[in-house]
C-alpha cells in the first residue's frame, strides 16, 4: 500500500469548496513537505493547519502521522474518530467521517470511483473517475490497508475487515449492512458484529 | 542498554474497563480514555523513531549487520545471516524475534505490537504487512488487543501478503502473492486469495 501515489492533477475535478488558488497552492506545497513528515503525537498541530485550510474536525478528532490529504476543505471529521498513520485521502469531494469511527494505517480512502455506479439518490448514473461524495458513518472500524472508493455511504457500526475493499454497490448481494463484519474483495458483509455498547 | 529488553509491554497490558452499556450521551462526558503504552515505552519508541529516520533508511542496503546489530541494540533476538531491507518498517524492534537466514525483502511491514516469531530460512515478501496489534470490536471503549505472529521455519510469503493477528503459520507454508490470510495454516500448503483458502497444487493432485 506504501507504492499508492496521490493522482498526477487534481485540476479538473469541479470543486466548490475550493479556497483561493493561492491558497491551494500554499497546501500543495505544505502537504508534500512538512505536514506528513510531523510527529504522530501532534494531533493538535495537524488539527490547527488542517482547520487554517478550511477542515471541520472536532477537537477530539485524531489525525496521525504520515496521513496524505489532497483537499482538507472538503474533510469532516466527527467526535472521537480518527485516521491512522500512512492513509491516503484523495477528496475532491466531501468526505464526511461520523463519530467514533476509526480508519487504520496504510488505508487509501478515495471519493474518486473507477467503476460506474449509481448516485446516492437513485436518479443518475455516476460516470467513472467522477468525484462524488463519501459519507462514513459512527463507529465505523476500517482496518488497516482497505480500500474505499467514492460514491457510497458506509453504514453505522460497519467491521471492515484487513485488506478488504469497499467499492460502491453494484447489486443487492455486495450491500453492506449497519453492524456487521465485511471482508474479502469485494467486501460483502459476512457477518453480524457483537457489540456490548448501544449500536447507534 | 537494558531498559527494552526488561520492558514487557506484553504482561502491563491495563485491566479491561468495566463494560460499558450506557447510553452515548454519558460517555461523551466521560473522561479521555488512557493511552496503553506506558511512558518507558514511549520514549524509547521515540528514540526508535528517531534513529530509524537517522540511520537505519539512509544506510545502504548491503549494511544488514550494522541494522541487525541496531535491532539487537533495542531488544530484539536476531539469528545469524538475517538480511533486512532498510525500506522495512519495523514499528517495535522489542518485540522482534528473528532466527537464522531470514531475509526480509523491501518494504514489508512488521506492525510489532505484539510478538512477531519468525523461524529459520523464512522469506518475507516485499510490501508483506505483518499485523501483530488489533482492538477488541466487542467493547465501546475500543481495548488495544496485542496478540502475536509466529510464523515457521522454510516459509515463503509473497509479494504483498498480510499477516492477520493472533495467526501461526506452520512449517513450509507458502502464501501467494496478495494472499491475506486470518486463520492458522497447514504445514506444507500453499494459500491463495482474500481471505486466503488452501489450494491444490499439481504435485498433491498427482500422489493417491
Amino acid at each position: 500500500m506504501t507504492t499508492l501515489c496521490t493522482p498526477f492533477s487534481t485540476q479538473h475535478y469541479p470543486d466548490p469548496n475550493a479556497p483561493s488558488g493561492a491558497k491551494v497552492l500554499l497546501w500543495k506545497i505544505i502537504s508534500k513537505t512538512i505536514f506528513p513528515h510531523l510527529p504522530s503525537p501532534l494531533y493538535k498541530i495537524r488539527r490547527i493547519i488542517l482547520r487554517s485550510f478550511g477542515a471541520t474536525l472536532d477537537p477530539h478528532a485524531r489525525i496521525r502521522g504520515g496521513v496524505h490529504i489532497s483537499h482538507p476543505w472538503n474533510l469532516t471529521i466527527g467526535r472521537k474518530s480518527s485516521i491512522g498513520e500512512g492513509t491516503q485521502v484523495f477528496n475532491p469531494a466531501p468526505l464526511t467521517i461520523g463519530d467514533r469511527s476509526v480508519i487504520s494505517q496504510y488505508c487509501y480512502v478515495s471519493c474518486v470511483s473507477c467503476v460506474a455506479s449509481v448516485a446516492n439518490d437513485q436518479s443518475d448514473p455516476i460516470k467513472p473517475q467522477h468525484p462524488s461524495p463519501l459519507t462514513i458513518g459512527d463507529d465505523v472500524w476500517v482496518a488497516t490497508e482497505c480500500i474505499i472508493q467514492g460514491n457510497q455511504t458506509i453504514p453505522n457500526g460497519l467491521l471492515a475487515g484487513a485488506r478488504s475493499t469497499l467499492l460502491p454497490s453494484q447489486t443487492s448481494t455486495t450491500q453492506l449492512t449497519p453492524w456487521t463484519i465485511a471482508t474479502g474483495h469485494p467486501a460483502i458483509s459476512r457477518r453480524e458484529r457483537p457489540y456490548q455498547g448501544q449500536k447507534s | 542498554m537494558n531498559a527494552p529488553q526488561n520492558h514487557q509491554p506484553n504482561t502491563d497490558q491495563p485491566p479491561n474497563p468495566p463494560k460499558n452499556t450506557s447510553s452515548p450521551e454519558i460517555t461523551l462526558q466521560e473522561p479521555p480514555r488512557k493511552s496503553p503504552w506506558s511512558f518507558k515505552a514511549k520514549i524509547i519508541r521515540a528514540l526508535w523513531g528517531i534513529s530509524e529516520l537517522l540511520l537505519w533508511k539512509p544506510s545502504p542496503a548491503s549494511m544488514t549487520g550494522f541494522r541487525n546489530a541496531m535491532l539487537r541494540f533495542f531488544g530484539a533476538k536476531i539469528g545469524k545471516g538475517v538480511r533486512i531491507h532498510p525500506s522495512v518498517k519495523i514499528i517495535i524492534p522489542w518485540h522482534i524475534q528473528i532466527d537464522d537466514y531470514v531475509t526480509i525483502h523491501d518494504h514489508a511491514i512488521l506492525y510489532a505490537l505484539g510478538q512477531i516469531t519468525i523461524g529459520k530460512h523464512s522469506e518475507i515478501g516485499p510490501l508483506t504487512h505483518l499485523c501483530a496489534g488489533t482492538h477488541d470490536y466487542t467493547d465501546p471503549k475500543f481495548t488495544l488487543l496485542r496478540q502475536p505472529i509466529t510464523i515457521g521455519d522454510h516459509c515463503i510469503l509473497g509479494p504483498a501478503s498480510f499477516v492477520a493477528p493472533n495467526v501461526t503459520l506452520a512449517d513450509h507454508t507458502i502464501l501467494h502473492p496478495r494472499a491475506a490470510l486470518y486463520t492458522n495454516s497447514k504445514p506444507n500448503t500453499q494459500y491463495q486469495g482474500n481471505p486466503a483458502k488452501p489450494i491444490q497444487t499439481a504435485s498433491q493432485e498427482s500422489t493417491p
